[in-house]
């Protein structure tokens, strides 16, 4: 029960999506892997409360044991009441439930989206602009031409970053414009390596899928 | 020579933030000709016919809202010019409110009327599966729009089944899932024209797919946008931010080349102690 | 009251681009080094943006494409009893119940119910992805490699230009994947490839990073674009130069 009927499932669920393509629009298996497709939607938004469950879950529990009991408060606190207003209000920008009363009735800004353009929008956006003087820095110390290869790596760079100039398309080296050194690269070496990137992920993609669907591969079920 | 190499990172930052706030208060902006790529997806969009329809699937957030949404507004910029229906839809629930304010500034000054000319179904969760499922059907996954119509009432929806009839889908990604879920799972089955805005990030791992056709285009960050900007004649976030981001590229070029300098001095000089 | 009504409009507006850039400001101030209002700043974030998600799940994925076909179905208004539909509604009782049995993970005895939720996702995403890897991935890109072999296009796009472009990339693309080729040790022939491949892997890695560097100096730019445009030039009445 506790590993066959799972093994069962996703036995079932990956044949579907298999089986599928190769019959025809309209035909039985085809919709029934369109359904199947459904609700595997719906599970994976099932999947995604679960994440916020455990945030909630390993906040409460440092909370509990002290461990940084103030700041895991205000995130439980931010987590409900966005959750909350979200849940309540909607999540358009203007309210348009006619059942609320007081204050936030329809037609008014909605305070869900108030919360995402003045507290998410802004800190995610500079958490992630924090990464520029971290490269600066890493470009200063660590980007250093040790050998051929480290060579190579470092010169392509410096030759895309200058090509992503705009002003560069002008200037030149012989007859070729900076911008056409850089599009070169782009489409011939870092083609070259990507593909082969590609196809070497696929192929393991491919049989770590069947492995999974086979039964074969059961970490995912975790041990017991 | 000594002190260059020990020089407290903070130090680094600071040169860092004035090369690019300078520019920035001084407002320099540099012009050059747009990438074959934008031009590629600009030439796309002004061969649709008339009444066609363009699938905008928005899979950004706040982290990439920097370099994505000024190309966001560039190319509805360019659609709201032409006589064809938008979709928009979103893998993000992040992207969601992005791909809205980008609307309410270029789709509603437009005079165009929602519902009718431009309609967002808004987020769904599933990725991969989701386009997949798309494939066959768009209303099955998106009953209803973004403010809970019913999609059958919606006019811009006419006619529109699946993304078999969808003339050019726009992937404006920040990740996973985004536009190499839509090349797998769409575009390598039906074959339509793919055209993808994403961060330079992302961008590099892309160009295979623009090698082989599966994509028509590809805007990669910034200056990304600054190209489509420029094709439009709408200069916004990309063109002005174009200035301070190569100062950015200089002094990173400048960096990385002090401390080679730095590192072959010290080199030769351990080198002739050896000696 | 119109005056009222318009102060709270400008304190909600207002006092949004203060806690905007208030919050810019707290991240920022990690730079200097890590401090409690850096941390407080995250810890909002997470909570935030974790509270965000599960209000769009459930008013955007929950409430459309479960709750509304199972509320038709208890009302007996859609579908039509008995119908092919009216089964297949019904049976959206099953990723109810299987997703649901996701939050029993945070029980002791139960957890290993939760197992059936994920071993439908993992089935039905491994089904999705051996195809459309195997499709694109795979095929379409080894297509893409030899397509110097391609008489129509070599004829289509002139033969010297396919050629120049393609011969690279086909050296390129074999010689990094046999770089990835553990079986054998990279000796002889193989270890010349094996190091030619390094030489496009790097070139590859080095592109990949020069538009890393990009991103992350656009980021920076976008929030200085918020602290100037939104925040301090209307502090001042200036108009800028972006609406």
């Amino acid at each position: 029960m506790r590993r066959t009927v799972p093994l069962v499932i996703t036995f079932i669920a990956g044949t579907f999506m298999i089986v599928s393509f190769f019959f025809h629009e309209g035909s039985i298996p085809h919709k029934l892997a369109g359904r199947v497709k459904d609700w595997g939607i719906i599970i994976a938004a099932f999947a995604v409360v679960l994440g916020t469950g455990n945030i909630i879950r390993v906040s409460l529990h440092k909370a509990r044991r002290g461990e940084d009991r103030a700041y895991k408060i205000v995130l439980l606190v931010c987590l409900f009441t966005t959750m909350g207003l979200g849940l309540v209000l909607g999540v358009d920008p203007r309210i348009h439930k006619s059942w609320l009363i007081g204050t936030w009735r329809e037609g008014h800004y909605n305070p869900f989206d108030w919360i995402y353009n003045q507290v998410q929008l802004p800190l995610g956006a500079t958490m992630f602009s924090l990464l520029v003087f971290y490269i600066t820095s890493a470009a200063y110390r660590a980007f250093r031409v040790r050998s051929l290869e480290a060579g190579i790596l470092l010169g392509t760079a410096v030759l895309v970053l200058l090509g992503q100039i705009p002003f560069m398309s002008y200037a030149s080296v012989g007859d070729v414009s900076m911008d056409s050194i850089m599009y070169w690269i782009m489409k011939v070496p870092n083609v070259a390596a990507k593909r082969a990137i590609l196809i070497g992920a696929a192929m393991g993609i491919v049989s770590m899928s069947l492995k999974i669907i086979l039964g074969i591969e059961r970490s995912y079920l975790g041990g017991d | 020579m000594e002190w260059l190499s020990r020089i407290d990172r903070r130090w680094l930052y600071l040169v860092m933030a004035a090369v690019i706030i300078v520019p920035f208060l001084t407002q320099t902006t540099f012009k050059g000709p747009p990438s074959q790529s934008a031009k590629t997806i600009y030439h796309a969009i002004e061969s649709l016919p008339p009444g066609a329809v363009v699938l905008v699937s928005a899979d950004y957030d706040p982290g990439s809202e920097a370099e994505i949404y000024p190309m966001n507004v560039a190319i509805f910029h360019h659609l709201a010019h032409k006589d064809v229906r938008v979709i928009c839809t979103q893998l993000w629930p992040q992207g969601r409110p992005l791909v809205e304010k980008a609307l309410a500034k270029v789709y509603y000054p437009a005079g165009k009327k929602y519902g009718k000319d431009f309609v967002n179904l808004g987020y769904k969760s599933g990725g991969q599966l989701l386009i997949n499922k798309m494939v066959e059907s768009i209303r099955a996954p998106f009953p209803t729009d973004v403010f809970g119509t019913p999609v059958d009432r919606i006019p811009a929806m006419r006619g529109v089944e699946s993304l078999k009839d969808v003339a050019l889908v726009i992937s404006l990604s920040a990740g996973t899932p985004g536009t190499k879920e839509w090349v797998q799972q769409a575009q390598a089955k039906l074959g339509f024209p793919l055209a993808a805005g994403v961060t330079a990030v992302t961008a590099p791992d892309i160009f295979p797919y623009l090698n082989t056709g599966q994509l028509i285009g590809i805007l990669g960050g910034l200056r990304g946008a600054a190209d489509y900007e420029t094709l439009v004649d709408r200069p916004g976030r990309g063109v002005r931010g174009m200035g301070p981001q190569s100062t950015g590229h200089l002094l990173i070029v400048l960096f990385i080349v002090l401390g080679n300098i730095g590192y072959l001095l010290a080199r030769r000089k351990a080198k002739g102690g050896d000696g | 009251m119109t005056v009222l009504a318009l102060t709270w409009q400008q304190a909600y507006h207002d006092g949004g681009i203060w806690v905007a850039a208030i919050l810019t400001l707290a991240i920022f101030s990690f730079l200097y080094r890590d401090n409690p209002v850096y941390k407080l700043a995250e810890h909002i974030f997470v909570g935030v943006a974790a509270g965000y998600t599960v209000a769009y799940a459930y008013w955007q994925v929950f409430v459309p494409n479960l709750w509304y076909p199972l509320h038709g179905l208890y009302r007996g208004s859609y579908p039509g009893r008995g119908t092919e539909e009216w089964w297949w509604t019904l049976l959206l009782h099953v990723p109810a119940a299987l997703g649901l049995l996701f939050f029993l993970r945070f029980s002791r005895r139960f957890s290993w119910l939760s197992r059936w939720a994920i071993a439908f996702l993992v089935g039905a995403y491994a089904g999705v992805n051996l195809i459309a890897y195997f499709q694109s991935d795979l095929i379409l890109q080894t297509k893409g490699t030899f397509v110097l072999l391609d008489p129509a296009r070599l004829a289509e796009d002139g033969w010297y230009k396919v050629l120049a472009l393609n011969i690279p990339i086909l050296i390129g693309v074999l010689a990094s994947l046999t770089y990835f080729f553990f079986s054998k040790p990279h000796r002889g022939v193989l270890g010349v490839s094996a190091r030619t491949g390094i030489f496009f892997l790097m070139a590859a890695f080095g592109a990949s990073f020069g538009y890393t560097v990009m991103a992350r100096i656009s980021l920076f730019i976008g929030r200085l674009q918020f602290l100037s445009y939104d925040w301090i030039y209307p502090l001042f009445d200036l108009k800028p130069p972006l609406s």
